[in-house]
Formats: structure tokens, sequence, C-alpha cells
């Protein structure tokens, strides 16, 4: 989809038209949207995107605003709430899980290992900070600090101190978890 | 030159440029030290994320038109659309759903010991906006703690008339420390600072409030049975909340107070308090089951329902003699609130996820200047 066009259809359905308008949103962002949230929470990344595009569907942002930046921002809080929740239902079910939830084309003893890692890795995003978290995951994504900055509703020359922060504290709970630094 | 920020150190491990801060690091054995803290850190994170992304784009669901396809045999089919629609069309509902709950949250913000917790209840993750909205708890449809729940607690409302609750009854006295840097090294950040004077007070101690961790596990028996015995008609019990744990998390906060306990002003600041909201919960299905309650004042009911932002705001409630605007605050929100005398007012605004507050024994006017001139880290 061309930009120019995408940025014409963005404004025409905020005021009006939302069907035929609302489709062409989906269509251009669900693939960023579906990958980010695929990153935060594996299988259960369509459902959550499907409830991102719900509440843009009942509950769209202002006129004018900037609609990636607000998917982006609702998306990473829709993973986190999903992550935290999460976090309370691991142990015996997390175990058994990791042990059938493979159907990849490694190996059993690798694949589980790989899930394992992932589930960690998402396990302590889900335990940051909420700011923070959000952060590491938008910045992976490629955004620069100017969106960061926008995504978030934080100052743009706040977000390298920011970042860093999240850095730590990202790095500070894997040690925790019995990771390498 | 003064050592580099964080953030500037952080720029340099990605982008390389800024010869000057290079040639600071090469000479600052302390600056050495943190950058390499920095580079270290950021390549953990980024290996780690990397290791999400294998299998992002193998997968079969990346398929725009089949999730817009699923997208709308969901909306079509579901009640929940169905329910969203009718909403719109209808400014009132006489028997609908309920909203129990959140009649509870709103009354319960009135009562001291709880207030900290229901606030943060109509907060998902952080505040970045506030909304003052005035509450004549006499006016509500329900009085959730009577006499009879007085008497059974020992003079504290019950906190487990609607489910569960885990946490602190009472907030935990704040532990007074020597100094705004003792308290930099509890809360392990660096802080806002308004200088040695507030409002002609001089500053005094320092305080560093306890962490707080709450639950409340929500059982629609209980709450059906509390509507029962009010007596409320037309109320029906949300029942996507049944079993349902919310989480409310609160940060270290800092607090300076200036002048006297009982003439003085006070300056504060922490992280914004989190909520976790469990899975199945729809927040902003609980707002419109508030909105439609009989015998909520139109008044309440308006002030709820023009807040847009409804997820990410603060609810203040404030009597309604009281007075509230909105103000700017360096570029953030806040809000300017007074008592009904004019003698007391606050401003709270937030920045960058930490909330702020000023207030006390001075003018509003004072209270904008002195939050206009703090200094940040």
């Amino acid at each position: 989809m061309e930009v120019g066009a995408l940025a014409i259809t963005e404004a025409v359905w905020t005021t009006g038209d939302r069907p035929e308008d609302f489709d062409v949103l989906f269509l251009a962002h669900w693939a960023e949207v579906y990958r980010l949230l695929y990153r935060m929470l594996g299988d259960e990344a369509e459902d959550a995107a499907q409830e991102v595009f719900l509440k843009l569907h009942t509950k769209p942002p202002q006129s004018g605003s900037n609609y990636r930046a607000w998917l982006y921002k609702v998306a990473t809080r829709e993973g986190l709430n999903r992550l935290r929740s999460r976090g309370r239902q691991v142990g015996l079910i997390g175990r058994v899980q990791a042990l059938l939830g493979t159907q990849s084309e490694l190996s059993p003893e690798s694949a589980t290992e790989l899930h394992d890692e992932q589930r960690q890795v998402r396990a302590l995003l889900g335990r940051m900070r909420p700011l923070y978290a959000q952060l590491l995951l938008l910045r992976h994504e490629g955004l620069e600090y100017t969106e960061l900055a926008e995504t978030l509703g934080v100052s743009k020359g706040s977000v390298g101190t920011l970042l860093a922060r999240a850095e730590q504290q990202f790095a500070n709970l894997y040690k925790e978890s019995g990771g390498a630094p | 030159m003064r050592c580099p920020s964080d953030g500037d150190l952080r720029a340099l491990s990605t982008t390389g440029a800024e010869a000057r801060v290079r040639g600071h690091i090469a000479a600052c054995a302390s600056c050495q030290h943190r950058w390499d803290g920095i580079k270290k850190s950021a390549g953990l994170a980024r290996a780690t994320l990397d290791e999400l992304s294998l299998e992002a784009h193998s997968s079969a669901a990346m398929n725009p038109a089949g999730a817009l396809q699923t997208f709308k045999a969901k909306t079509r089919n579901t009640e929940r659309t169905e329910a969203m629609t009718e909403f719109g069309k209808r400014s009132y509902r006489p028997t609908l759903v309920g909203g129990a709950l959140v009649v509870a949250l709103l009354v319960a913000m009135t009562i001291a010991p709880v207030r900290s917790a229901a606030v943060g209840l109509f907060n998902v993750f952080r505040v970045e906006k506030f909304a003052v909205i005035t509450i004549d708890a006499s006016k509500m449809p329900m009085k959730m703690h009577d006499d009879a729940d007085h008497a059974r607690t020992g003079g504290r409302p019950d906190p487990n008339i609607f489910g569960t609750y885990n946490g602190p009854l009472q907030p935990e006295k704040p532990q007074q420390v020597a100094s705004l840097d003792a308290a930099e090294a509890i809360v392990g950040s660096d802080l806002a600072d308004v200088g040695n004077s507030l409002a002609g007070k001089s500053r005094g101690e320092v305080f560093v409030s306890e962490p707080v961790r709450a639950s409340y596990t929500f059982d629609t028996e209980k709450i059906a049975a509390k509507v029962r015995e009010t007596g409320v008609q037309g109320v029906r019990v949300p029942q996507q909340i049944d079993g349902k744990t919310f989480t409310l998390s609160a940060e270290r906060g800092v607090i300076v107070r200036y002048g006297t306990e009982q003439d003085g002003a006070v300056f504060a600041q922490g992280p914004s308090p989190e909520l976790t909201i469990p899975d199945g919960v729809n927040m902003e299905y609980l707002r419109q089951d508030f909105l439609v309650i009989p015998g909520i004042p139109t008044n309440v009911r308006e002030q709820v329902q023009a807040i847009e932002d409804w997820e990410r705001t603060l609810i203040i409630p404030v009597p309604a003699n009281g007075t509230s605007r909105e103000v700017k605050i360096e570029g953030s929100e806040g809000v300017l609130i007074g008592d009904a005398t004019g003698e007391n007012n606050g401003v709270l605004w937030q920045r960058d996820g930490t909330l702020y507050a000023i207030g006390g024994k001075m003018s509003g006017a004072q209270a904008l200047d002195a939050a206009r001139a703090v200094r940040y880290p």
C-alpha cells in the first residue's frame, strides 16, 4: 500500500465511513501488530492482535492521530497485560507446555530449550516496568527515538535515558532469573 | 565537559557519533564504566529479543486478509459487538448490565483507607492524564459501607464485600530518611527537586513510602448479595469479572515536607501505580456498565462519559464544593485542585511515567509556580 493513499484514507476514516476504511487500516497494519505481539506472546499473538483491532474498531483514536503509533501502544499494553496474567499461571502448566508444545523441525531437545528461553524472556518482559518493556520492544521493532516519544507519550530528550534504564532493568532481571548477564 | 547522561551514552553505543563525548569517556574512568555497563545491557536485550523473532516470520497467521475475515466473523457473531452498537444508539438503558464494581470503586474512592487502591483500579499500566470528577457520595445509588459493616470490621470498611482482597488495609507509614540523597539511594533512581523553599516554607523532613502490592478477586455472588441488600433495582452484576483478579502495584515514592506539619506543604513524586487487568475483562465495557446504572447522578455520569482516554486516565474525585482545573506543567498534563476555603491547593502532574504532586497551605498560583520550577533529573 502506498503511504500517501493510506494517509488520505486514515484522514477520511476519522470523519465517517468507518467500515471500508477500517478494512484498509487493518490490512495495512495487521502484519506489524501481529509480529510485535508474536514476539511478546508466541501462539497467543493472533488472538491478542484481534483484540487490538477490536479496540480500534470500537474506540478509535481521535481525528488526526498517528494510527501506527496508537496501534503499537495498544498492542504493547495488550501484550504486557497478557504476559503479566500468564506470569501467575507458570509452574506445572508451564512445565507441561515446555514438554508438549514443540512441533517444530528442531530436535525435541533443542526445541524445548528454545521454548524455555523464549518463555523466560517473555516472563521477564512481564515483570518489567511497563514503560520500560514497551520501550525495549518498540525499539527492537525499529522505532526511532521520535516515534518512541510519540507512541509512549514521553519527551524525545528522555528516550535515551529511559531506554538505558530499561535495558539495565532487563539485564538485572535476566541475571536474577539465572541467565548469564 | 560534564559527564554525559545515560541517554547520551546509550545513543553513543548505537550511533558512534559525538567525538566530544568519546573524548570525555576516554579520560573519565567512571563514565567508561557506565558506558561499558550500558553497552552490555543493550547487547543482552537485543540478543535475547532477537531470540523471540526467530519464529515470528514463518507463521501462517501472517495473512492480513485472512485475519480480517476472522475479525469480521467474530464481530458479526459476538454478543459484545451487538452491545456496543446498542450502546451507541441509546442514551439510557433502564435495566441492563450493572456495574456494582464501578459503583463500589467510586464510592470506595471517597473513603480514605482504600482510596489509593481504588483510584489505581481505574488505570491500565500507568497514568498519563488526569480527570477530576465531583462526587457527592450521599447521592450515589448504593451506600456500600453501612453501620453494620463498620461494626463488624472495627470501624474500617470491609474490603471483602465484593470478593477477596489481599493487600494492606491502610498505607504503611512512610519511612523518614536523612536527606534527598538517602531517598535516591533507597528508590534507586535520581529524583526531581523543588529546592530549599516551597511557597515560602523551608525544606524539612524527607520520607520514602513503602511499595504497595494489592490484589482483588471478585465474586459476583457477593456483589449480587450486596446489591440485593442495598435495594437498588435494575443492576445486573457483570459476569466478566467473576473470579478475576485485579492486581495493583505501586513502587516507592518520595515525599519532602516543607514548613510545619500543621501549616506546611509537600512535594511528592513516584512512579505511576500500575494495574494488571486479568484476561477476559474489558474495562471499556465496565465503564459502559457504570454509565447505565439507574440512579447514578446525571452530572457524575456525564463526567465519566466525557473521559476519552479512559484506560490511562487517573480519575480524581473531589468534593462538590472543591475547585479544579486542567493545567500544563512544562508541557505535561496536570490538574490543579483546591478546597472550598481556597487556602489549600495542590497540583498533580505526570512526566515520563512519574507522578508529581505539590500541595498544602498555599494559593493555586503558588502551587503552579512551584510545579513549573521543579528541576528534573
